[in-house]
């Protein structure tokens, strides 16, 4: 007998989730290329529904991300490279896992390797022994400088693209890596037919709109009040029922 | 007296039913491609109480004479499912879409179709077009979707087109009679008839919204307490009464 509270909780329950969500992507408004959750409530199919039986309120919340450029902003630094198309730099985890990201902040780790936002990329790149300073084109050729400043030839950034970007597995910070419905994958050079030149000296922003999160924030509030008041009338509800008789 | 408990009881019984559906319409309010549930409170038509008589005989003939008529006030909470379409939200993902009209098809795990409003599907295992939940959606003939892996172009009439210009298939968009559809899960249903395929205008980069009506349905449910509420004091005047019955009319003194 207590399923409008089951309903209700669960109605309660998802619209907490929302809010979650629309905090987490308020709160990475201004993180570089991060790309906003969608959160949207969701039925699955149920072939032995009883038209007579309890509802259950919301059944699945799904999320997922929105892969859009976010626009890029510039940061006047020469070693920050924004992707203008829906391509990854690859990259190893600190774990040792191959993951893929648009972060394209480049540096050098104490091991001479080619480093994007202090991950090694992969295949990784190593600037040349005695090298000063590392430097990269807009079509990925990197290149660095010895102490007579002299260039040297150290390698050639690749892009990879997904054929569903939005099939890959986040793995937080930016990070995500292939799973079963991320697709083909395909490589190549900035700037080649199929890859977008490098934008020098700009990271990308984050994809989230603030008009929208404080609209969804809203909806999720008035559910949850209005669920929170159905609970309370199921409540009730039992209440009378345990006073039939005194 | 004893008859009065009973369609007290059930009046209870129908109203916890009905505060079910409601509760649940409000807690789906954000559901994609949700159809609320609306209901009403009926009672069984009265029947003719009529006296009848010991003799082993078909029913008509046992019957002696009508006494009068009796209300078993039985209550039922019938409901059925609002078809208006919710409102369009613009989101502009690939495949994200609404319709206009119709319900997309989606294999079910027994090799049945579903049929939903809700559009928000994805390219799941080998590029098939599937819901997130992992359903196969149908193109015209039935068969599944494979969406190869270059980015689509949905239009009107369900036709995809690849980023080349290939022809990939044409979406499966039914129309029925509401009467034919039967509930199965938030924003599915399974067809009792079959209905007719329509070009149901289909939006690419729209989601439709649950169309819930928060405000209805909270009205609806203080109603239907007091329903409640009332039924429960008429239970317990009649509890009352039958104590005085039993316990005080054929007390010995």
């Amino acid at each position: 007998m207590t399923t409008i509270l089951g309903a209700s909780a669960s109605g309660m329950t998802s619209a907490l989730r929302f809010v979650d969500s629309v905090g987490n992507n308020i709160s990475n408004f201004q993180t570089t290329t991060y790309k906003r959750e969608r959160l949207l409530a969701e039925g699955e199919p149920n072939a032995a529904q009883d038209p007579q039986a309890a509802r259950l309120g919301v059944a699945v919340t799904e999320s997922d991300r929105i892969m859009s450029y976010g626009s890029p902003i510039a940061t006047s630094d020469p070693l920050h490279f924004a992707i203008v198309d829906d391509a990854f730099y690859r990259v190893t985890t600190s774990s040792g896992t191959t993951a893929y990201t648009r972060n394209g902040s480049l540096g050098v780790n104490n091991l001479g390797e080619v480093t994007l936002f202090g991950l090694r990329l992969d295949p990784p790149i190593v600037v040349p022994e005695g090298a000063k300073s590392v430097e990269m084109s807009s079509d990925g050729q990197v290149t660095a400088r010895d102490q007579q400043g002299i260039i040297l030839n150290a390698g050639q950034i690749e892009l990879y693209r997904f054929s569903n970007a939005k099939g890959l597995r986040d793995i937080g910070g930016g990070l995500y890596t292939e799973s079963a419905t991320s697709g083909a994958i395909f490589g190549g050079r900035p700037g080649t037919n199929e890859f977008e030149a490098l934008l020098t000296g700009f990271l990308e922003g984050s994809n989230v709109d603030i008009a929208d999160e404080m609209s969804q924030m809203m909806i999720a509030q008035r559910i949850y009040a209005a669920s929170a008041k159905s609970f309370s009338i199921g409540d009730d509800m039992l209440r009378i029922a345990t006073q039939i008789t005194r | 007296m004893i008859k009065g408990l009973y369609s007290a009881f059930t009046a209870m019984d129908a109203a916890w039913r009905y505060q079910d559906v409601l509760a649940n319409n409000i807690a789906n309010a954000n559901t994609v491609g949700y159809k609320r549930e609306v209901g009403a409170m009926q009672s069984f038509p009265d029947v003719l109480l009529s006296q009848q008589s010991a003799v082993p005989a078909p029913i008509a003939a046992r019957i002696q004479g009508i006494v009068g008529q009796i209300g078993t006030g039985k209550f039922i909470a019938e409901f059925s499912t609002d078809f208006t379409a919710g409102d369009f939200q613009q989101t502009g993902e690939e495949l994200d879409l609404a319709l206009d009209a119709g319900f997309f098809a989606v294999q079910g795990s027994d090799g049945q179709p579903f049929y939903t409003r809700a559009g928000r599907f994805q390219r799941g295992v080998n590029n098939e077009l599937m819901t997130t939940a992992g359903y196969r959606v149908l193109d015209e003939d039935g068969l599944p979707i494979n969406l190869g892996t270059s980015p689509v172009t949905i239009s009107g009439d369900g036709s995809i087109t690849a980023a080349n210009d290939q022809q990939i298939g044409r979406l499966q968009v039914v129309d029925f009679v509401p009467a034919d559809l039967r509930r199965a899960g938030e924003a599915y249903f399974r067809a009792t008839n079959g209905g007719e395929q329509i070009n149901g205008g289909v939006r690419q980069g729209f989601l439709e919204r649950s169309n819930s009506e928060l405000t209805e349905d909270m009205t609806a449910m203080m109603a239907v307490q007091r329903t409640y509420q009332a039924n429960q004091s008429v239970l317990s005047q009649l509890d009352q009464s039958l104590e005085l019955a039993t316990g005080q009319l054929g007390r010995w003194r």
